[in-house]
């Protein structure tokens, strides 16, 4: 335990997140218990860069897929807020194969204004900014 | 404009942060780790054939909401509890109860939870918070996890109070109504640790308490020949996210359990339970150094010593370890 806070300090440039102090419990033989309000310890924070990092690499690749025409912008901010099908399905109401005919760029292309500034609240954004995103 | 006078205390954990929260504005006085305790919030399970980002769920803890209904009913505190399935009635609701002068506990999802960190807004949908006030269109948020009391606006309140997903929260509000203020605490611990200890070793399924640990622990030993080596990576990290990432308190609730069961050996004026506390911290150590060096894997900075086999290892040990302190701490009475 002693070698692993020691390293965790030399890891210290990797902090991604150093403006909200937790409550951290800790136990050490002998002393027992003791609670401590402080940064996230920074072993941790290389598992939640991970998945950020994961969710940047899908986001690439789904945009290369776009530019080649395979997939809808759709698919884009789907991602981008790291969502799944059935949470998708969730949020806009439509049925889960409906929003996979939307993921294709011809049946995208023929949508009405109504079905698109439904995914645009959803998502957050303008219906102009769902038609244009930001490929990465 | 309602501000109750309400202590914003922070907390490793945030549904027995929130609960021992709660009761001390009742004038109820435990700590966070008697409330974990006797919500009996420990717990283990894998679940392969459930997938969150992408990778399988891995759970430390019991489901949501079961901590605070667990532990007031054990110490009979009167409570109420709401889902709705309009958002607006929701609101009212929230409005009305805050007249009252309840302060009120609120299940929701971290994607749009404003004042979270970034990096923690990951869809999320088992945070816990108490709202103590309303000023013009905000309300005042006391959370668990956060150095400071926080606000936020109406619209962004309701959308989290109903965001979609696995454990959606339907608006799930909860607030004590009438609470006692002399308990004696001793049966509930006794409870509490009987269905803790029942869950992890007394249930015969592969996929929860002890033997969950070491169906991971046999899974994860394959994972890199099977998954390949980038995906048997994220596959760990999620593991290791679940264990320590927010609101664990650290070693997926291990360090807050020991700290229970140590609070406990007093209350119950029985020493051999502060020794299993003792045990219980080491093997919280133990998880603790298996994320350690897990995430070294993650980082792909890990010595050829420390490949997943080793990780597989750890896992039994830490098996084994809880194993023996859920067999004695079965017995207790």
């Amino acid at each position: 335990m002693d070698k692993v806070e020691k390293e965790g300090k030399a890891e210290k440039e990797e902090l991604i997140y150093t403006y909200n102090r937790e409550l951290h419990y800790s136990f050490e033989p002998g002393k027992g218990y003791t609670r401590k309000v402080d940064y996230h310890y920074p072993g941790n924070q290389v598992i939640i860069k991970q998945s950020w990092d994961e969710a940047e690499s899908r986001l690439k690749d789904i945009s290369s897929k776009i530019r080649k025409g395979q997939l809808s912008p759709i698919a884009f901010y789907m991602e981008k807020n790291l969502m799944e099908l059935p949470m998708l399905s969730d949020y806009t109401g439509f049925m889960q194969w409906r929003i996979k005919r939307h993921l294709k760029p011809k049946v995208f292309s023929k949508l009405k204004p109504g079905i698109l500034s439904n995914y645009a609240s959803v998502f957050n954004i303008g219906v102009n900014e769902l038609m244009n995103p930001p490929l990465t | 404009m309602i501000e109750l006078n309400f202590e914003h205390r922070q907390a490793g954990h945030c549904e027995s942060g929130v609960t021992s929260n709660l009761l001390h504005y009742h004038k109820l006085d435990i700590s966070e780790p008697i409330a974990f305790g006797i919500g009996a919030g420990l717990f283990f399970s894998y679940l392969p054939f459930l997938k969150m980002q992408h990778a399988p769920v891995t759970s430390f803890r019991v489901w949501p909401g079961m901590v605070f209904d667990r532990a007031t009913k054990e110490l009979g505190v009167q409570t109420k509890i709401h889902r709705f399935k309009k958002p607006e009635d929701s609101m009212k609701k929230l409005d009305e109860v805050l007249e009252l002068g309840l302060p009120v506990g609120l299940q929701v999802g971290t994607f749009h939870l404003t004042f979270f960190p970034p990096e923690y807004r990951m869809h999320y949908n088992m945070h816990n918070m108490v709202v103590y006030g309303k000023k013009d269109n905000n309300y005042l948020i006391s959370d668990t996890l956060m150095e400071h009391k926080v606000e936020i606006t109406y619209d962004d309140l309701m959308r989290v109070r109903f965001a979609k997903g696995t454990f959606a929260p339907n608006g799930r509000m909860y607030y004590p109504t009438a609470v006692p203020t002399e308990v004696d605490l001793r049966p509930a611990i006794i409870k509490g640790i009987r269905k803790t200890a029942n869950n992890m070793v007394g249930v015969p399924f592969p996929l929860i308490g002890t033997k969950g640990i070491r169906y991971l622990s046999r899974r994860l030993r394959k994972w890199p020949e099977k998954l390949g080596e980038e995906k048997a990576s994220y596959y760990l990290g999620q593991v290791l996210r679940m264990e320590e990432e927010i609101g664990t308190a650290g070693a997926g609730f291990r360090f807050i359990y020991g700290a229970f069961l140590d609070e406990a050996g007093i209350i119950l004026k029985q020493d051999w339970i502060r020794e299993i506390a003792v045990e219980m911290g080491e093997a919280a150590n133990h998880w603790r150094k298996f994320s350690y060096l897990g995430s070294r894997n993650c980082k792909k900075r890990a010595k050829p010593e420390e490949s997943y086999d080793m990780l597989a290892d750890m896992l039994m040990e830490c098996a084994d370890m809880e194993e023996k302190i859920f067999r004695k701490l079965a017995k207790i009475r």
